[in-house]
């Protein structure tokens, strides 16, 4: 119930509350990772997975974090005990991306811009909303990047990688959102 | 033309505002449905918008609303309302947006609707959307709409006037015509009136359909008018007709009815008498039938009156026959049907039954009296034959009632001859107890007074005697009263385990004085809530246990209860009395239990007795539904055992062994039966015991138990050991670091109880007498693991000892006429240390009431002037409002049934039998003393303490002869002359190894010395006894060095106080 309150809280205070750590100018009681890991959780909402990409109804809906986790806590106070598609939530952290596999959302930390193209590259071809914080993610074959822009948290995405995922992006997430197209074209 | 113009008007106008008004309707709700869909439409795209706090994107999206013209703005809020994007049409002027969303639905404001809606996704809210439209786009289609349709009415309404006015008048004349006609005629009725005809067309067949109807209806009303007139005729005549034919048919049936019943009677009554007569009595008919049995012919018969002719004037019981006949003649229906004395021609009697019928007028007068007879002659003679028998069958019964009288009274002679006999049999117990009562009681006060050897010897013989014979006296009386089926069984609720314990102290005394070992031993589990006869079942215990006392000269009797059959409210109570006496040969067994009979003569002479116990033990088993038999061998003793099914008492309270579950317990010393009856009990409370028959088993195993870290709880040490005694083992083991923590319950016979300061010397925490009762083992055990401290067993606490000083305090009233008898009791409560007041009947006792308080009131039931009973009400009525209440004992040589009930009744608190037994008599006083007479005087001191044994303790032994020092002197010379006599015997069965003479002497020692003072000799020869009965000849041997020094010092102390 405390997570659903602090979401409720934390959605409605997006106006007021400067998301960016300027020093001296943050008043709000949100960080910027508070506001991240519920957007995470509002994406789901807003993407449509294959059905068999989900778990069994009794699973839980998986979400994991792949490298330095900059959540800490967060993610687990903001999903609480909320479910998506009508199911329990689990959190899997790992530096490994072959662990992360039977997730349904992967979190790519900043600790791994280092090989981004090889970790994309691994998750190319499985049902994963990859979603990043870091400059040219999306452009990279990422799904979804968290963009900072110093006011406000925005997110890009990228309509071909969620094409090539099999997952439908709503398009009311779209008009939000800066739409992304790749650079190379795509392999036959 | 008005009539013509004005609905056709008002028809256009209605329908052009009904259409307009329809259109109105249908605008306004598509304008509606429209501005709710974009509403919806337009909210769900900003869902995202606003779940990702996107105002710009928002606004953006809202302003997709510009393509409806009617929109002048629109809203979208977050949640708790607060505005996140907003739309206003350009050109729509300033428009300040509501800071708070309105609740949802549709709203007029200012000729604006506003449409709200919530935004939801995923059905959770997200925001709320406002749309505000002018509705410009229903105004301009309204407008349009009425420019139209407003031109087309007008010209309609004009075409219509024109018409009208060119082709009315072809209607109206000939209408007006026609309508002026038919008023006529409705008014006149006169149809032969015309309308006049104008022209061929349509108008003009209709006037002369018209005229043709009047013609029609003026022919109709002339035929009409004529047929009424004929049908009013014929109803007239046929009215008539019928009313004649109804009377006609009347009649008739009237007189077929009539000759009908004639005829039925006639036919069926061929056979009987019948005839008819006037209510005179004339006879107007008489039948063939009734001139054959009457022996009148028809002629000679009718016209004259019954009365004279075949009724005569009086009957035989000389009833008035014409007056009945008269009777009948006036009310046949009263005699329906009777019964009557007739007379024939030949002037002969004959029984006739009658049915009489009265025959009526139409009016309903009796005309005649239709009589029908039959002889019933013979059936009467069969009546009357009949009643004479049954008159002959009464007299017979007055007999046999006398002879039934004559039969009680004969029985209730054989009663009272019958109660007569109880009366001599009661009375003959008093008149036989009354003097023996004076015998034993003397007998006693004898014994009590200095005497040489050999008159004590013959005095005792003469209380032995009289003792038996009160025995035999008993016994018979109890067996009479058997046979006579005088004895019932009663059935009250009663503690199994009171019981036995009572019977075993009552006996112990008994079998302690023999040196026997007697024990009981209750299984676990066996209901001791029962119901049935304790005074029965006493009785038999006592028989059975006693018994075995007598015919047992060394060694146990042990007595064992088990139950078998236990069912919620039932269970066999089976009990064994095994004894290691002289045994019963087989053969002689089974006549153990008939009457008179022992197992032979010699036994008789050797041991006493009527031979009648075992048989009223059987007969009371019997009677109780139960069995009783006997295992023996000769020589090795023998086993009584009875099984009684006794109906338990509803729900028992079970035993929760909390406090002594799992305790260790050591039983140390005392005999093997002993040990076992301990263990027994101490594992039915769930503890874990072990026993040692002496100091070094017991040391053995408690060191053991400290090694085994499982150390004992308790151990219950008998005083007298093998190797020494109690208190010395109970120092040692409180001495010993390692088994000081052990608590000790000490066992000592009654009359050695120790004090309390004794017991914390030796270190012990509590001390028990033998016999131990269970129920005292078993709060002892609690008691102590509890840790509450010492437990003493009062030894008064049981009524068995009154201090004292507190004698001298307990005012004492004893009533009783007989002057032997009242000497006896007097001397037995002074000997006992009491004092009392006499009264020599129950007048003077409640005399002696009304001026003193008693708190005991001893009183004899039998007495002149004024009996127990009586005095007993009268006393308890004086003290009723006083708040005091004497303890009322009745002493009564009665003893038949019901006097018990007969004293209780009379409001007696106890009652004992005479002649009077010092111990039951005194024992009764103590009951009630212990049960809590308030006594005035503040409570006496602790006895001083008794320390190590005093080698002669004269105080005591002066004590015990009241004082009387020539007496003191005389025992002391007998005690001292004795002695080495003993100590000769007893050297000589050592040397013998015959341990059971030798345990007898010391035995005799023992109580001897006790009774002298001599108590450092009675400790020796007590633990002689011991060793002797455990076969421990050896340490008798060392002993009785001992004996033989106490013996001199306690000589030299004797002559020092000479």
């Amino acid at each position: 119930l405390t997570a659903v309150l602090l979401l409720a809280a934390s959605l409605s205070t997006f106006a007021e509350a400067p998301p960016k750590t300027a020093a001296g100018r943050e008043d709000a009681a949100y960080s910027e990772y508070q506001i991240k890991a519920a957007f995470i959780y509002k994406f789901a909402t807003f993407v449509e997975w294959p059905k068999e990409a989900l778990p069994p109804a009794e699973a839980p809906f998986k979400i994991g974090v792949l490298g330095k986790d900059p959540f800490h806590e967060t993610l687990e106070q903001t999903l609480g005990a909320n479910t998506i598609k009508d199911r329990k939530t689990a959190i899997e952290r790992s530096s490994d991306p072959r662990d992360l596999l039977d997730c349904q959302i992967v979190f790519i930390a900043d600790s791994e811009s280092g090989r981004i193209k090889e970790t994309i590259e691994l998750f190319k071809g499985h049902r994963i909303l990859t979603v990043g914080d870091m400059d040219g993610f999306a452009v990279a074959g990422g799904i979804i990047n968290l963009v900072n822009d110093g006011k406000k948290i925005r997110f890009e995405v990228n309509v071909d990688a969620a094409r090539r995922a099999a997952l439908k992006v709503s398009s009311s997430l779209l008009q939000l959102a800066q739409v992304v197209k790749e650079t190379e074209p795509e392999e036959p | 033309m008005l009539i013509v113009m004005v609905p056709s008007s008002a028809a256009l106008v209605l329908a052009a505002g009904a259409l307009v008004t329809y259109d109105f309707r249908a605008f306004e709700s598509s304008t509606r449905d429209d501005l709710l869909a974009g509403a919806k439409i337009v909210g769900s795209n900003c869902a995202a918008a606003i779940m990702f706090d996107d105002p710009v994107a928002a606004a953006r999206i809202l302003s997709a609303l510009a393509v409806h013209r009617d929109v002048v703005a629109a809203y979208t809020y977050a949640r708790q309302g607060r505005l996140f994007a907003q739309y206003v049409r350009p050109g729509s002027g300033a428009f300040t947006p509501r800071a708070e969303p309105p609740s949802f639905g549709f709203h007029e404001h200012q000729g604006r609707l506003l449409v709200v809606h919530p935004i939801s996704l995923d059905g959770e809210r997200v925001g709320v959307i406002c749309i505000e439209s002018d509705r410009s786009e229903m105004w301009v289609q309204l407008r349009r709409y009425v420019l139209t349709v407003g031109p087309v009415i007008m010209a309609a309404f004009l075409l219509a006037l024109m018409l009208q006015r060119s082709l009315s008048p072809l209607l109206t004349v000939p209408l007006s015509h026609l309508a002026e006609t038919a008023e006529h005629v409705s008014r006149t009725k006169d149809y032969s009136l015309r309308a006049p005809k104008f022209s061929e067309d349509e108008v003009g067949r209709l006037i002369e359909s018209f005229n043709a109807m009047l013609a029609q209806i003026q022919e109709r009303d002339a035929a009409l008018h004529d047929a009424q007139v004929l049908l009013e005729d014929r109803v007239r005549e046929r009215t008539l007709e019928l009313q004649q034919e109804v009377a006609e048919r009347q009649r008739a049936e009237q007189t077929l009815r009539e000759s009908e019943a004639k005829y039925r009677e006639l036919v069926q009554n061929a056979n009987s008498i019948i005839l008819r007569m006037t209510p005179d009595g004339v006879v107007t008919y008489f039948n063939e039938f009734a001139q054959t049995f009457f022996g009148f012919t028809e002629s000679e018969i009718l016209g004259r009156n019954v009365v004279g002719t075949i009724v005569p004037y009086k009957d035989t019981s000389s009833r008035d026959l014409s007056a009945m006949v008269h009777d009948i003649g006036l009310h046949p229906e009263r005699y329906a049907s009777n019964e009557n004395e007739n007379m024939r021609r030949n002037g002969e009697r004959v029984w006739v039954t009658w049915t009489n019928r009265a025959i009526r007028d139409p009016e309903g007068n009796i005309v005649e009296t239709f009589c029908v007879g039959n002889d019933i002659s013979a059936r009467k003679i069969a009546e009357e034959a009949l009643k004479k028998a049954k008159e002959d069958a009464e007299a017979a019964n007055i007999e046999l009632e006398a002879a039934i009288e004559r039969a009680n009274r004969m029985a209730m002679q054989a009663e009272l001859a019958n109660n007569a006999k109880s009366a001599f049999l009661a009375n003959m117990s008093h008149e036989i107890r009354t003097p023996m009562n004076g015998i034993v009681g003397m007998s006693g006060l004898l014994l009590d007074t200095p005497l040489t050897l050999e008159q004590r010897e013959y005095a005792m013989t003469v209380r032995a005697s009289a003792e038996s014979l009160l025995e035999l006296i008993n016994e018979i009386l109890d067996f009479s009263k058997i046979e006579a089926g005088k004895i019932s069984i009663e059935t009250t609720d009663f503690d199994l385990r009171a019981t036995f314990e009572e019977v075993i102290n009552l006996l112990w005394v008994r079998a302690d004085d023999k040196g026997l070992q007697l024990g009981c031993l209750i299984h676990p589990g066996v209901p001791v809530a029962l119901r049935g006869d304790p005074g029965r079942l006493r009785q038999i215990l006592i028989n059975l246990v006693g018994n075995a006392i007598k015919f047992t000269d060394s060694g146990d009797i042990l007595v064992e209860v088990e139950a078998r059959n236990v069912t919620n409210s039932h269970a066999v109570i089976s009990v064994e009395i095994t004894d290691s006496g002289i045994g019963i040969p087989a053969d002689r067994q089974h006549l153990l239990f008939q009457s008179f009979s022992q197992v032979d003569a010699s036994t008789t002479r050797r041991y006493g007795g009527t031979g009648l116990g075992l048989a009223i033990s059987k007969q009371l088993v019997e009677l109780m539904g139960g069995q009783i038999d006997v295992r023996s061998e000769t020589g090795k003793g023998s086993t009584f055992w009875f099984s009684i099914l006794f109906e338990r008492q509803p729900p028992e309270q079970v035993y929760e062994p909390v406090d002594t579950r799992d305790k260790r317990v050591l039983v140390v010393g005392g005999s093997s039966m002993q040990r076992r009856i301990l263990k027994t009990q101490a594992e039915s409370w769930a503890c874990r015991t072990e026993e040692a028959a002496d100091e070094a088993a017991a040391f053995y195993a408690l060191h053991r138990a400290v090694q085994d870290a499982d150390p004992f709880d308790v151990a219950i040490i008998d005083a007298i050991l093998p190797g020494g005694v109690g208190d010395d083992l109970c120092r040692q083991i409180k001495s010993a670091p390692a088994l000081a923590p052990v608590h000790i319950i000490l066992l000592y016979a009654l009359a050695r109880m120790p004090h309390a300061d004794h017991l914390q010397e030796i270190g012990a925490e509590a001390c028990l007498h033998k016999p131990v009762k269970q129920s005292h083992l078993y709060d002892c055990l609690v008691n102590i693991l509890s840790g509450h401290g010492h437990y003493l067993e009062k030894g008064y606490a049981e009524g068995r000892y009154i201090p004292e000083s507190e004698k001298k305090n307990l005012r004492i009233l004893l009533v009783e006429d007989n002057a032997v008898n009242q000497k006896v009791a007097l001397r037995m409560l002074e000997r006992a240390g009491y004092q009392a007041d006499v009264a020599a009947n129950g007048r003077e006792a409640v005399a002696a009431c009304a001026e003193e308080y008693y708190d005991i009131i001893l009183m004899d039931v039998q007495m002149p002037e004024m009996d127990g009973y009586e005095a007993t009400v009268h006393i308890r009525k004086q003290q009723e409002n006083s708040g005091r209440r004497s303890v009322i004992i009745a002493m009564t040589a009665h003893a038949m049934k019901g006097d018990r009930e007969h004293c209780i009744v009379a409001g007696m608190d106890d009652y004992v039998s005479k002649p009077l037994d010092p111990q039951l008599f005194l024992g009764a006083i103590e009951r009630h003393y212990a049960r809590g007479i308030p006594v005035e005087a503040p409570p006496p001191k602790a006895p001083p303490t008794q320390t190590a044994a005093a080698v002669y303790d004269k105080a005591g032994f002066l004590r015990r002869v009241e004082g009387d020092e020539r007496l003191l002197r005389e025992v002391l010379r007998t005690f001292l002359q004795d002695c080495p006599r003993q100590m000769i015997n007893a050297r000589k069965s050592l040397e013998q190894r015959d341990a059971v003479t030798l345990t007898r002497i010391a035995h005799t020692v023992k109580g001897a010395s006790a009774s002298v003072g001599a108590m450092a000799i009675n400790e020796v020869a007590t633990r002689i006894e011991d060793a002797a009965r455990e076969q421990n000849l050896d340490l008798a041997l060392s002993l009785l060095a001992d004996l033989e020094s106490e013996l001199a010092r306690f000589s030299a102390a004797a002559a020092s106080e000479e």
